[in-house]
């Protein structure tokens, strides 16, 4: 036993291993302390906005702009967070309905991208039709073309459909994502095929393959997927901007927009401009939190194994 | 009903060879004469492939496919929401190719992928590298999420942050300069420092996800590699030269390709921080499209517009493709 020890102590695992190859030769502690932190500088560069957004939100108007500026919270207040809400003398301003737009359209459009591309990538996985690869290699592709270029042609066909002004909007145009297909068929593709055959001579049925035995073991990946494509569509300002007018109708992002616009002015009005950034980031943060892990493999699925 | 038909029905369940046969497709239990062809195993696969595909499928002929047929349409008729259609021919092309807004709008997007994508590339690697070689596999991950964090909040969010980060008066850069004694800089009103900003704030805010894939790709090179390397007596960057980046190549190639893709569509900063000015110095393609397509209603030439960008796009694509494939084979 104390040999056995003693063995795996003198072999390096493998990450301890190449981690020695990408130092250079006989670097020490030294070099480790400083790459520690060079990183921790990187990284305080990296996430000092979203810090300084966060303490400007929670400052009193009077507080925010000052020179010199003041690092840390001191007297924490909500009132940017209630002007926001109140409407922040900017006209016609339904906050919470704005949030509701986004939460309710953000669920049924993630309810239908996963149904719509489980099923698809179900079938790109497991069956065999003529022109399957090709078919999937020309709908993966429309990935790599910039947005950009069908949006104008998206625009008038919605709004030939009188789509514009409503949640149809918000939830169809986007469905059938080829993200989300990937993402999918990369993971069903690795289901092994002594499941379905035992499943078929069990007697089940078609679509029983695939809510029986695909989708409880892909629970991860839908999980991943469902939260990518909420996120997504938390986020997404472009698109909800072209096709809503109304401010009854807008998504958070939306909104915030033309309060920012409207607010114009420099100084307190940064306070309710961060507590709505801050306001905007909590869903995906706590997200991303809570699914680090899977969310982190999902980004390298799409990178390392395509 | 008459014997005879009652026996048709009795027929095929009597017959063990043809149960055997029905098991697995509920589409073909039943007579004989049910309406569907009996289906052998390869055609019911087909069948159901298909059927699978359907909802997809149709959503996405409806909502990507037939865009791209409208978009050819729409890029050479004279378009207005209520108004007379007619068909300009290529009118609209030599608009946008004519007007100044235009010219301006190309050339900054490419400028500002130039900025970003090799100085966020880099940086991306080095910080995966650093990442990489920490010991503790909890910190490895803890910096991994540090660095996708400022990924997942909205464009418009971050953009939001840094229109107060930049601000002339009270913008926390103009007072750091200060500290150290220098001028304060109109980031987003002068002309020659709008667009490096922008630059700028994307190159600080979005390398989360080109971190992670650097730092998988780096964790996958088989470390055999660098110990035949050292048998061999390399030095530490001759290494680097012949082992790591080859092998990162495919992950490189990934990243350049996606951020070069989403920074020739630059738009929510723009729309946020600076609406294309001062004086044109920030409008991006992205801008451009929207100011045409909203402002002045002319769907005709943002879709001209649109497509230049795809095809200037696909090109570049593929040069870097082969650029890639020059150095290294896949």
């Amino acid at each position: 036993m104390a040999t056995q020890t003693r063995l795996n102590r003198q072999t390096p695992s493998l990450i301890e291993t190449l981690q020695l190859r990408l130092l250079p030769e006989g670097s020490a502690s030294a070099i480790r302390y400083l790459a520690l932190l060079m990183v921790l500088v990187l990284a305080g560069i990296s996430l000092f906005p979203l810090y300084w957004a966060l303490i400007t939100s929670f400052k009193h108007p009077s507080d925010v702009a000052t020179i010199p500026p003041s690092f840390v919270l001191t007297r924490p207040v909500l009132k940017n967070y209630v002007d926001l809400m109140t409407g922040s003398g900017v006209a016609n301003s339904p906050v919470l309905k704005w949030f509701w737009n986004s939460v309710f359209t953000g669920a049924v459009f993630t309810l239908g991208v996963v149904l719509v591309a489980s099923l698809a990538g179900y079938s790109f996985a497991r069956k065999r039709f003529p022109g399957r690869d090709k078919l999937f290699w020309l709908i993966i592709s429309t990935m790599l073309v910039p947005a950009w270029s069908t949006l104008i042609a998206s625009y008038v066909l919605t709004l030939k459909l009188g789509m514009h002004d409503t949640y149809w909007a918000l939830i169809l145009p986007g469905l059938a994502s080829p993200f989300a297909l990937f993402l999918f068929r990369q993971f069903a593709v690795t289901l092994p095929d002594e499941l379905f055959q035992a499943a078929r001579i069990d007697g089940a049925h078609e679509l029983q393959l695939w809510y029986l035995i695909t989708l409880p073991l892909s629970r991860p990946v839908l999980a991943t997927l469902a939260i990518f494509t909420f996120t997504y569509h938390w986020n997404d300002f472009l698109w909800p901007l072209l096709v809503l007018n109304k401010p009854q109708i807008y998504t958070m992002p939306v909104g915030v927009s033309i309060i920012m616009f409207q607010l114009k002015g420099t100084g307190p009005a940064y306070g309710i401009g961060m507590s709505a950034a801050i306001l905007m980031s909590v869903l995906p943060i706590v997200a991303f939190v809570l699914m680090q892990k899977q969310m982190i493999q999902g980004i390298t699925i799409g990178s390392l194994k395509g | 009903m008459g014997p005879e038909a009652a026996l048709q029905y009795a027929v095929p369940f009597t017959n063990m060879t043809d149960r055997v046969d029905k098991i697995g497709g509920a589409w073909r239990q039943g007579p004989k004469t049910f309406p569907w062809p009996r289906l052998t195993n390869a055609q019911s696969e087909k069948m159901w492939g298909f059927l699978l595909i359907a909802p997809f499928m149709i959503f996405f002929a409806v909502f990507f496919l037939l865009p791209y047929g409208m978009v050819i349409w729409l890029s050479v008729v004279d378009w207005h929401p209520r108004g007379v259609t007619e068909y300009v021919g290529l009118q609209n092309y030599v608009d946008v190719v004519e007007m100044p807004s235009a010219q301006k709008s190309m050339f900054n997007s490419f400028y500002y992928a130039l900025m970003v994508v090799p100085v966020s590339t880099a940086l991306s690697l080095l910080t995966a590298v650093l990442i990489v070689s920490l010991r503790s596999s909890s910190l490895r991950s803890f910096f991994q999420a540090a660095f996708y964090l400022p990924g997942v909040i909205s464009g418009l969010a971050v953009a939001i942050i840094w229109r107060f980060v930049f601000d002339f008066h009270v913008g926390v850069l103009n007072y750091f300069l200060s500290l150290v004694k220098l001028e304060p800089v109109n980031w987003l009103g002068n002309i020659y420092a709008a667009l490096p900003s922008l630059a700028g704030m994307a190159i600080v805010s979005s390398n989360g996800v080109a971190i992670i894939i650097f730092c998988a790709a780096l964790l996958s090179i088989p470390s055999s590699l660098y110990d035949a390397a050292a048998v061999d007596g390399a030095a530490f960057w001759r290494k680097h030269w012949s082992i790591t980046l080859p092998l990162l190549t495919p992950a490189m190639l990934y990243v350049i390709v996606v951020s070069t893709l989403g920074a020739l569509q630059v738009f929510v900063p723009v729309y946020v921080l600076t609406r294309g000015g001062p004086v044109h110095s920030t409008i991006t393609v992205g801008y451009y499209i929207y100011n045409q397509l909203i402002f002045y209603a002319n769907a005709g030439t943002a879709a001209a517009a649109g497509l230049l960008l795809l095809v200037a796009t696909v090109g570049f694509t593929i040069f870097q493709f082969r650029r890639f494939s020059q150095v290294v084979e896949f």
